[in-house]
C-alpha cells in the first residue's frame, strides 16, 4: 500500500528513500504526487518538518536474460555527499588543508582542495558529524537543514556563514535580526532585517545549498 | 556594578576594566547532503574573546593625549594580551552625543589612535596628533610636551622642540607608561592587531565610532535641562562613560580581509560607518523619554556592526543577573528540548582556576532554586559550569579537588554563558556529554506501559539505584521511598509482582537523565545504559569518539577512614568508637553498584568481591555482562580455595587488587557499637563485605555487600542482587524465589514476619549477621590508587 510519510526534523529524502527500501530516491521524488512537495522544496535533501510525502509500492523490476550464461545484478543507486566549502575568518577557502572528517564513527582524513572544498561519500541516513580542521573541530549535524524560506533555515544558513544569527529555535530575536542585516550590508540587499526572497536566494546562492 | 562581578572582569579600576567575554556558544553546523553539487559553506565567525577599556579620566580633559595614570590599566592589558596569546587586537574610540558627528568621529579617532601609538611605539601617529590640533584637543596649548619633560624629570626647556626631540619624549613617555605587571616592557607590533597595519589610516586595527555607540542616552527631560544649563560641566559629567576606548580580543588565529571590513579609518569615513547602522538607528540616536543605558535597554547603539561586537562585552553592557530554565533534549538528538528537573543542581563560578561560587540548587522544572523553593538569579553573561546529580551531599567533597575547572575531578558540565533577561534559557545537550553516564529508558510497570513524562517523577525521587528487572533489563529503582514498601506489601499479598517505579527495558521514550557515575575511560563505554539495556551505546552517544579520563566521583573520606583505621582491627575500644560521631543514614551512590550474580556457583565472596571492586573501578567490569566472574577467575587463580571464601581470603584478595580489605572481626565488642563502626565505614564512602548467617530450612554462611543504610535498615547488594534473589541456586534443591532487595534475608516471609514484628515498619534487620564480621573495601592510599586491577 502507497503510504504517505511526514517528514521529521533531520530528515532528508535520501534517508526516507532508504527507510522505505528504495534504491533511488527518484522513485519517491519524481513521482507525480509529490510534484507539488518538488516545486516547493527544490532540493530533495532539504526537507522541512510536517512536509508530506507520498511513498509509492515498490514494483519489482523484471530483466530478460538468457538462462545459459550468469547475469551479475547490480543495485544502482546514487551516491550521496556531504560537502563543505571551509573558509576563515577573512573570507577566504581554507584551501590545501588537512583535515578529519567523521561521519558516523567513521574517520576520514581529507586534505581541503585549491578552493576549499572537501567532500565524502556517506551513507543514506547519517546525521552525526564533524570535521575538524586547524584543531577546531566543528561539529556537524547532517540533514537538519531547513529550506532557507523557514527563519530556521535562514538562522542555520547565516550560522554557517559565521553571521551568529543564535540558535536555530528563535529564542534571540535581536541576533537573527541583526545577522540578517549584516548579511544584507555585505551582500548590497535593501538591508531591513527582514529576510525576504531577494535575501533567501542570495543565502543559498552564498552557503551553497 | 555589583561586587561579586569581579571573576568574569579581569580588572576593575577607576579608569577602566578588563574581562574576559562570556563563551560564545557554537552552533552545530546544520547541513544538508547532495547527489548533486550543492555544498554548505562553514566560515569560521569572528568572535571576541576578552575586552579592554580605558575611560575618560585617563586622557587629558578634552584631548587625546594618555596620562600617566593609564599606567596601571596598560598593565592589565598586557596581561590580557599575555594570557591570549596570539589573540589579535582591535581599537574603538567612542565620544559623547555632544556636538556635531563629524567632529566626534575625528576626535573618537584621535583617542583610538593615541592609544594604538602608545602601544606600539608610533611616534609619529603622536607627533601628527600634535601637529594638527582637532577643537580642544590642541596638544600644544594644553602643554604636552612641558609636561612629559616634567614627567620625565628633564629640565623645562623654551618651546616643544622639533619632531625628532619630540618623538624622543613620546617614545620615552610610552616606554614609562606601557609595561607589564612585571615591569617589563609592553610593546605590541602591527601584526598584533586584526588589520596587521595592512589597511590605509589604521582600518581593522584602530577606529573612531563617533558618538554613534553611546552607553548612556540622557531622557529628553535630562537633556533639555542640560542645554538650557549655562554651565556644561555638569553635562560633561554625566556624559563620561560615554567617552570611553575598548579594545577588543579576538580568537587567536583571527583574520580579516581588510578591504571588505566595515569600519573605516579612525577619523574619516562617516558613510561607510552608517551602512552599517541599524534599520532603525535614528530612533536609536534620540532623546527618548527615559533614561537609556545600553546594559539595560540595549538599544543605544546605532552601529550594528559594533553591537555584534561588543553586545555581549563586559566592557559596554556590565553583568547582569537573570532567572534562567534549563533544558535537555528529551532523548538524543531530539528536538524536543524538555526542562531538567528532579536532580541536585552543582553551579560553580571559577574566577581562573578557583573557585568563586560554588552553589547546590534544586532544579524546579528547570529553575534554579535554594532549598526553600526560592527562584536563585545567576550572574548572566558569564561562564558557569554546572553538575548535576542525585546526591545532595557533594558540597561536603574536597571542593577545589572535585569542583575543578580542568574536570580533573567531577566531569562538569560548561561552560555555559548563562543568558539575560526573563526568557533566559540554557540549552544543555546532556547526550552529548562524553563523559556522563545517561540512564534513559521508559516506565514499564503494567498500568502505564506507555510513558511516564519527567514531571511525574519528581515526587517519588530521591535516590535510587541501578538493579536488573525481572523481566530484563535494568531499572532505576528508588529506595527509601515508599514505593519500595508499596512492593514489599504486594509481595506479601501474593498478587503479582509489578515493578513500580521502573525505568528501563524496552525503552521507546527515553525518561531521566543523570547521572551514574563519571566515565572514567574509554574503557567504560558499557557503563553506559540506553533504552532496551544494550551495551555499546557509547559511540553513539560520544559521536566523535572523544574522552577523557576521570577517577568516578565517589565520597571517600579518607579522614573518617583513618580514624576508623586507629580503631584496630580487633579488640576496638569501646570507649573509641563511642568518641566517633554518629552517622547519618547515607548510602553510596546507587549506579555505581552494579550487577553481578554469582548464578549456580559457590561464589558468593568473590562476586561480593566484584561488586565492591566496580564501585571502586567501574570500568573493570562489565556490567552488562554481569561478569563478576573475572574477579571470580582471578581469585580462583590465586589459589585461593574455591566456595565461601574465609574473611582473610577476601583481605588478601583486596592486597592483590592494589586495595585494602580489613578484617573487622567485631565479636568482641557489642553489636550496637559493632554496627556504628560498619556504618562510619558507609559514611566514609566504603562499602563492605559482611558475611551473614542465614536459616531457612538450612543453615549456611553467605557473602553480601553493604552499600548503605537508612534509619534502620542497611541495604545490601547480595553477590547477585536482585538477579541472584530471584533466580540463584547457591544451595543444591533449595531455589529462592522472589526475595526482598535491601535486607539481609533472603525469604520474603521471614523479612515480612521481622517487619511486621517490629511494629509494621522497617526494622534494623541485622540480626543474623555473624558476629558482625565485615570487611570494608577501600583503596590503598589516594582515591583510586589501585589503578588498573591486576
Amino acid at each position: 500500500m502507497p503510504t504517505e510519510h511526514i517528514v521529521q526534523q533531520g530528515e532528508y529524502l535520501a534517508k526516507i528513500a532508504a527507510q522505505y527500501g528504495f534504491s533511488s530516491y527518484r522513485t519517491i521524488w519524481d513521482h507525480a504526487n509529490n510534484a507539488e512537495l518538488k516545486r516547493k522544496r527544490k532540493n530533495p535533501n532539504i526537507l522541512y518538518p510536517g512536509d508530506k510525502l507520498f511513498i509509492p509500492d515498490r514494483q519489482p523490476r523484471e530483466e530478460s536474460a538468457s538462462t545459459d550464461t550468469r547475469h551479475d545484478y547490480r543495485l544502482k543507486s546514487e551516491t550521496l555527499k556531504l560537502r563543505l566549502l571551509v573558509k576563515g575568518s577573512d573570507d577566504e577557502p581554507i584551501a590545501n588543508t588537512p583535515c578529519v572528517l567523521i561521519v558516523e564513527n567513521r574517520r576520514y582524513e581529507k586534505t581541503t582542495n585549491a578552493a576549499g572544498n572537501v567532500e565524502e561519500i556517506i551513507r543514506r541516513g547519517a546525521h552525526v558529524a564533524s570535521l575538524t580542521i586547524r584543531d577546531v573541530e566543528i561539529p556537524l549535524r547532517i540533514g537538519d537543514l531547513d529550506p532557507v524560506e523557514e527563519i530556521s533555515g535562514q538562522q542555520a544558513r547565516l550560522n554557517n556563514l559565521g553571521y551568529d544569527a543564535g540558535p536555530v529555535d528563535g529564542s534571540d530575536e535581536a541576533k537573527r535580526r541583526s545577522a540578517v542585516e549584516e548579511f544584507q550590508c555585505d551582500h548590497k540587499l535593501k538591508v531591513d532585517g527582514d529576510c525576504g526572497s531577494k535575501t533567501q536566494a542570495k543565502l543559498v546562492e552564498v552557503h551553497g545549498c | 556594578m555589583s561586587d561579586d562581578c569581579e571573576s568574569l572582569i579581569d580588572s576593575a579600576s577607576e579608569g577602566g576594566l578588563g574581562a574576559e567575554h562570556p563563551p560564545f556558544l557554537s552552533h552545530p553546523v546544520l547541513v544538508a547532503p547532495t547527489y548533486a553539487e550543492d555544498y554548505n559553506t562553514i566560515r569560521a565567525a569572528i568572535v571576541p574573546i576578552a575586552c579592554w577599556r580605558l575611560d575618560d579620566l585617563r586622557f587629558e580633559f578634552a584631548s587625546s593625549f594618555v596620562r600617566p595614570e593609564a599606567a596601571g590599566e596598560l598593565r592589565h592589558l598586557a596581561r590580557l594580551v599575555k594570557v591570549h596569546p596570539g589573540a589579535p587586537l582591535t581599537i574603538f574610540g567612542h565620544a559623547d552625543p555632544v556636538g556635531n558627528d563629524q567632529f566626534n568621529k575625528v576626535l573618537s579617532g584621535r583617542r583610538a589612535t593615541a592609544v594604538y601609538a602608545m602601544l606600539t611605539r608610533k611616534t609619529a601617529l603622536w607627533e601628527e596628533l600634535y601637529s594638527k590640533p582637532h577643537g580642544q584637543d590642541d596638544w600644544k596649548k594644553n602643554k604636552v610636551v612641558p609636561f612629559i619633560r616634567q614627567d620625565l624629570g628633564l629640565p623645562p626647556e623654551a618651546g616643544d622642540g622639533n619632531s625628532g626631540s619630540r618623538a624622543q619624549l613620546f617614545q620615552a613617555y610610552m616606554d614609562k607608561y606601557c609595561r607589564d605587571q612585571q615591569g617589563g616592557s609592553f610593546r605590541l607590533g602591527p601584526a598584533d592587531f586584526l588589520g596587521r597595519g595592512a589597511g590605509a589610516g589604521g582600518k581593522g586595527d584602530y577606529h573612531g565610532c563617533s558618538e554613534f555607540n553611546p552607553v548612556l542616552m540622557f531622557s529628553r527631560a535630562e537633556h533639555q535641562a542640560f542645554s538650557q544649563a549655562s554651565d556644561k560641566a555638569e553635562r560633561d559629567a554625566a556624559n563620561a562613560p560615554n567617552r570611553r576606548v575598548v579594545v577588543f580580543l579576538f580568537r587567536p588565529g583571527s583574520k580579516i580581509n581588510v578591504a571588505k571590513w566595515p569600519c573605516p579609518p579612525a577619523t574619516k569615513g562617516m558613510d561607510l560607518c552608517r551602512k552599517r547602522f541599524w534599520s532603525d538607528a535614528d530612533e536609536r540616536r534620540k532623546f527618548q523619554p527615559l533614561r537609556r543605558e545600553f546594559a539595560a535597554t540595549r538599544d543605544t547603539f546605532a552601529c550594528r556592526f559594533y553591537e555584534r561586537i561588543a553586545g555581549r562585552s563586559p566592557c559596554e553592557a556590565g553583568v547582569e543577573r537573570s532567572l534562567p530554565t534549563l533544558y535537555v533534549p528529551e532523548e538524543p538528538n531530539s528536538y524536543n528540548w524538555v526542562p531538567l528537573h528532579s536532580l541536585w543542581v552543582y553551579l560553580v563560578h571559577f574566577r581562573g582556576t578557583e573557585i568563586e561560587i560554588l552553589q547546590r540548587l534544586k532544579l524546579r522544572e528547570g529553575k534554579l532554586c535554594d532549598d526553600q523553593d526560592r527562584l536563585v538569579p545567576v550572574h548572566c553573561n558569564r561562564h558557569a559550569w554546572f553538575y548535576f546529580s542525585h546526591r545532595d551531599d557533594l558540597l561536603t567533597l574536597d571542593r577545589a579537588r572535585w569542583f575543578a575547572r580542568d574536570r580533573s575531578g567531577l566531569p562538569l558540565v560548561g561552560p555555559f554563558c548563562v543568558p539575560c533577561g526573563p526568557q533566559a534559557r540554557i540549552n544543555i545537550d546532556i547526550w552529548q556529554q562524553n563523559d556522563w553516564a545517561i540512564v534513559r529508558a521508559s516506565r514499564v510497570d503494567g498500568a502505564r506501559a506507555d510513558k511516564v513524562m519527567m514531571a511525574e517523577w519528581r515526587e517519588d525521587y530521591g535516590t535510587g539505584r541501578l538493579l536488573p528487572m525481572q523481566g530484563g533489563g535494568i531499572g532505576f529503582y528508588p529506595h527509601g521511598s515508599y514505593t519500595e514498601k508499596q512492593r514489599q506489601e504486594r509481595w506479601k499479598g501474593g498478587t503479582t509482582l509489578i515493578p513500580l517505579i521502573q525505568f528501563g527495558s524496552p525503552g521507546d521514550r527515553p525518561m531521566w537523565v543523570g547521572t551514574l557515575s563519571a566515565l572514567p575511560s574509554p574503557k567504560a563505554k558499557l557503563l553506559l545504559v540506553h533504552g532496551v539495556l544494550y551495551p555499546g551505546t557509547y559511540n553513539e552517544l560520544a559521536p566523535t569518539g572523544r574522552n577523557q579520563e576521570f577517577p568516578g566521583h565517589h565520597l571517600y573520606d579518607r579522614f573518617l577512614v583513618s580514624r576508623l583505621l586507629a580503631l584496630g582491627a580487633d579488640d576496638q575500644a569501646p570507649a573509641a568508637i563511642d568518641a566517633l560521631p554518629d552517622p547519618p543514614a547515607r548510602c553510596l551512590v546507587p549506579g555505581d553498584m552494579c550487577w553481578q550474580t554469582q548464578g549456580e556457583t559457590p561464589n558468593c565472596g568473590p562476586y561480593s568481591f566484584s561488586t565492591a571492586m566496580n564501585y571502586w573501578m567501574p570500568y573493570t567490569n562489565n556490567p552488562a555482562q554481569r561478569d563478576g566472574a573475572w574477579y571470580a577467575g582471578r581469585i580462583d587463580a590465586m589459589a585461593i580455595p574455591a566456595g565461601a571464601r574465609t574473611p582473610a581470603h577476601l583481605a588478601d584478595a583486596a592486597v592483590r587488587f592494589h586495595m585494602n580489605g580489613r578484617d573487622n572481626d567485631a565479636e568482641e565488642i557489642n553489636r550496637a557499637r559493632a554496627l556504628k563502626v560498619l556504618k562510619l565505614w558507609l559514611q566514609a564512602g566504603v562499602p563492605a563485605l559482611i558475611l551473614v548467617k542465614e536459616e531457612y530450612g538450612i543453615t549456611s554462611y553467605h557473602w553480601k555487600t553493604v552499600v548503605g543504610y537508612d534509619g534502620n535498615r542497611f541495604f545490601m547488594n547480595n553477590s547477585g542482587a536482585d538477579n541472584e534473589l530471584i533466580r540463584a541456586r547457591r544451595t543444591p534443591g533449595i531455589e529462592y524465589e522472589r526475595a526482598p532487595i535491601g535486607n539481609d534475608v533472603d525469604s520474603e516471609t521471614a523479612f515480612y514476619d521481622k517487619w511486621k514484628a517490629g511494629g509494621g515498619d522497617i526494622v534494623d534487620l541485622i540480626t543474623s549477621v555473624d558476629e558482625c564480621t565485615f570487611i570494608p573495601l577501600f583503596p590503598n592510599d589516594s582515591m583510586f590508587g589501585g589503578g588498573a586491577a591486576v
